[in-house]
């Protein structure tokens, strides 16, 4: 039995995969330049519309109340501070309001969850997750 | 003929209205909801609010006079109460019937670990599924 299943050769499968990834940038620096360009997006289509028109989130009947213009100016400060960094970090996966008056960057990639609130009075969070479970708790000075 | 007070059994399943304005949940993206969409705000005092689907529909639950659209989230009281979660049913006369809540998810501890664990919990792992946005009349 041992040397018929010496003698039985695996399925061949291919060893290198021929099929190109033209979405993925090729190099470090042309990632960060994606990674740029996505918080411009967030910044400029997203936070910047809200603190135009704010009051689409509030919602007396919910109980919800629009984020303050203080909390989007924060917000947006912090997204083009994480913009410049020299090494960015990956953009939002989403920006929500809170409800509260805050709002809330979102970033999920694989079993990790990150959330960056910004607190209606401009206090800052990072809480990240893994598999549901609360890694760390970040305070962020965001004045 | 079943009673809003009743226990609720472990087969039962519940649903959690999302409000549409609030970008909680994008059927177009990959994305599973927001948790926000799980976390208590500030009139869920006593508990965050669901619905059994024993007493209403998805569609029922969504209707409203003001034209705010809806996702409803269909949930499973098997899964809530294996993950530690505590359903009790609480009948409110002015709204929806099969009104419940889970009472560890207060607007008070909303900030507190085992809170904003649930929450994520909720939205990434224990939707079964979400259906809308559904018509508000």
């Amino acid at each position: 039995m041992r040397d018929a299943v010496a003698t039985l050769s695996p399925e061949i499968k291919a060893a290198v995969s021929t099929s190109g990834d033209k979405s993925t940038p090729v190099t470090a620096e042309r990632l960060e330049d994606n990674w740029r360009e996505r918080w411009n997006e967030c910044i400029d289509s997203t936070l910047i519309e809200w603190g135009r028109n704010p009051d689409q989130f509030a919602d007396p009947d919910e109980g919800f109340r629009a984020p303050t213009t203080m909390c989007i100016q924060a917000a947006i400060r912090v997204a083009l501070r994480l913009r410049d960094l020299k090494e960015p970090p990956p953009p939002p996966s989403r920006v929500v309001p809170d409800g509260e008056g805050g709002l809330v960057f979102e970033r999920i990639a694989g079993d990790t969850h990150e959330s960056l609130r910004v607190y209606a009075d401009c206090a800052g969070e990072l809480l990240t997750f893994k598999h549901c479970e609360l890694k760390s708790r970040l305070i962020l000075r965001l004045t | 003929m079943p009673d809003e007070t009743d226990p609720i059994s472990d087969d039962e399943l519940l649903y959690r209205r999302i409000p549409d304005s609030m970008h909680w949940y994008d059927p177009g993206s990959n994305l599973t909801p927001s948790p926000e969409a799980f976390r208590p705000k500030v009139r869920d005092k006593t508990g965050l609010s669901l619905f059994r689907a024993n007493f209403v529909t998805p569609e029922k639950l969504a209707q409203n006079d003001r034209n705010a659209r809806f996702y409803v989230a269909i949930l499973c009281e098997r899964e809530l109460r294996e993950l530690g979660l505590e359903i009790i049913p609480k009948p409110n006369p002015t709204g929806p019937p099969g009104h419940c809540e889970i009472p560890e998810l207060r607007y008070e501890n909303r900030r507190e670990t085992r809170s904003e664990e649930f929450q994520v919990a909720l939205a990434t792992m224990l939707c079964v599924e979400i259906l809308g946005p559904l018509p508000t009349s």
